[in-house]
């Protein structure tokens, strides 16, 4: 393992003990990632704290993480989404929205973060480029579904498309990226950039 | 294995591929689940798949989006009260009722705005129209009239029930909103087999739907939904007695 990741696991070795300091150390590596995925699938501060803090609770209480199936901040992440998902669906609402020209450029204006917060290492950028070349059509039901939270049936009825189709296209998009992707380590700039 | 796709082994990685994005339906997602505790190969596309999500996850980040200081919310975590966890699914679905009114279906503009950010890519496919926003149990209801995977099921006019999915949420027309010593308990009746109790309810509004309670069996597997009194306190193992049925629609 990368020191980063041994760090981490160190860290949830002490968790797993009840230490305090241990938690808050891998708070403050990846919260803030956390925190932003959530804000963005609930487009709802407090109910992306709501996730974070459930997120850490689980945590706390026995992760189920388990280190042969990734690193930390890839598990945190995906529960993360999980929770955030969750939450997004509870809603009683589903009307579908137009999604206002002054809400989209608000949010494109926000931008992403500066390249030095700790989840860099998964070089955004380079995941940026990858689904720039994805065919459109590919594009459309991965983000639908990471970000959009909706199922592959919802997706199905919201396009047009048979559920098949979405199913096939769904994997052969992460299997592209995942072949674009796939030289990425998991570790942190400061320690496992390539020269 | 990346050379060598077996054409009989493609539908579970379409699962995988599903699985990892959080995006199956339930039933799929029970059905893959146990797929994967007797497949490697699964077990290893999926953390592929994985990493790739968590990388998609990645480009959320905002420089404007802070996080709250493990101060604010280390209570919440490690110091739990007496009572349980300071969060719980529960507290956050009744936070969503209260704010599903006016933050209205975010995700439409999430899914939209990731496109717009991260690949300049075309929204057209994703403008939808949209009424103007109601509120409360009309709202609800006229939401799940326009949603195709929302049934709206009367119980012999005395309740409906909003099948939307995998949840399932009542609203009361006509029913005591709360007896002393009994609550309502909402059935999902299958197709084959006995009643399976979805939720416990203390009091019914006309005004608002219930909260959601989750299907324990797919909607289509449904033959119909009931309401039965049951003694306030006790989790019933079959209803007691019934007060409104209505079949399920297809
Ligand atoms: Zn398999």
């Amino acid at each position: 393992m990368k020191p980063a990741a041994l760090e981490d696991a160190a860290l949830l070795a002490r968790v797993a003990e009840g230490d305090e300091a241990a938690i808050e150390s891998i708070y403050e590596r990846y919260g803030g990632a956390c925190f932003a995925l959530a804000r963005r699938i609930l487009n709802d501060t407090q109910l992306a704290e709501d996730v974070v803090q459930q997120v850490f609770l689980a945590m706390w209480q026995g992760s189920g993480y388990d280190s042969r199936r990734g690193a930390v901040s890839t598990w945190l992440l995906s529960v993360t989404h999980h929770k955030a998902v969750d939450a997004v669906r509870r809603e009683g609402t589903r009307r579908k929205r137009l999604a206002g020209e002054q809400a989209l450029l608000e949010i494109a204006a926000a931008g992403p973060g500066p390249d030095d917060e700790v989840w860099a290492h998964l070089r955004a950028q380079r995941t940026r480029d990858a689904l720039r070349v994805l065919p459109a059509e590919q594009r459309e039901v991965v983000l639908l579904a990471y970000y959009g939270g909706y199922t592959q049936r919802e997706i199905a009825d919201l396009t047009g498309l048979p559920l098949g189709t979405v199913k096939s296209r769904t994997l052969t998009a992460l299997r592209r990226l995942r072949e674009q992707l796939g030289g990425i380590s998991e570790t942190r700039p400061e320690e496992g950039r390539p020269a | 294995m990346t050379t060598h796709r077996d054409a009989e082994h493609e539908p579970w990685e379409e699962l995988a591929a599903g699985y990892a994005l959080h995006a199956l339906e339930p039933d799929e997602e029970m059905t893959f689940s146990a797929h994967l505790e007797t497949c490697a190969r699964c077990r290893e596309v999926l953390d592929e798949h994985a990493l790739v999500a968590a990388q998609l996850g990645a480009l959320a980040q905002d420089s404007d989006a802070h996080a709250p200081s493990w101060r604010s919310i280390r209570s919440g975590i490690v110091a739990p009260d007496a009572e349980g966890p300071a969060v719980s699914p529960p507290a956050i679905a009744s936070l969503e009722e209260q704010r599903a009114v006016r933050r209205r279906q975010p995700r439409l503009l999430a899914a939209a705005a990731g496109v717009a950010l991260l690949t300049g890519a075309a929204l057209a496919v994703w403008q939808f129209s949209g009424s103007s926003p109601q509120s409360g149990a009309a709202a609800a209801i006229a939401s799940c009239h326009d949603t195709p995977a929302c049934h709206v099921i009367g119980l012999d006019g005395k309740a409906v029930v909003l099948a939307d999915g995998d949840q399932a949420r009542v609203i009361s027309r006509g029913l005591p909103a709360r007896s002393t010593g009994h609550v309502y308990a909402l059935w999902q009746m299958p197709t084959h087999g006995r009643p399976v109790l979805l939720t416990v309810l203390d009091s019914l509004s006309e005004a608002e739907a219930s909260p959601p309670a989750g299907l324990v069996l797919p909607y289509r597997d449904t033959s119909a939904f009931a309401l039965s009194v049951e003694p306030a306190g006790a989790r019933p193992s079959q209803p007691t007695q019934v007060v409104a049925v209505g079949n399920a629609t297809a």
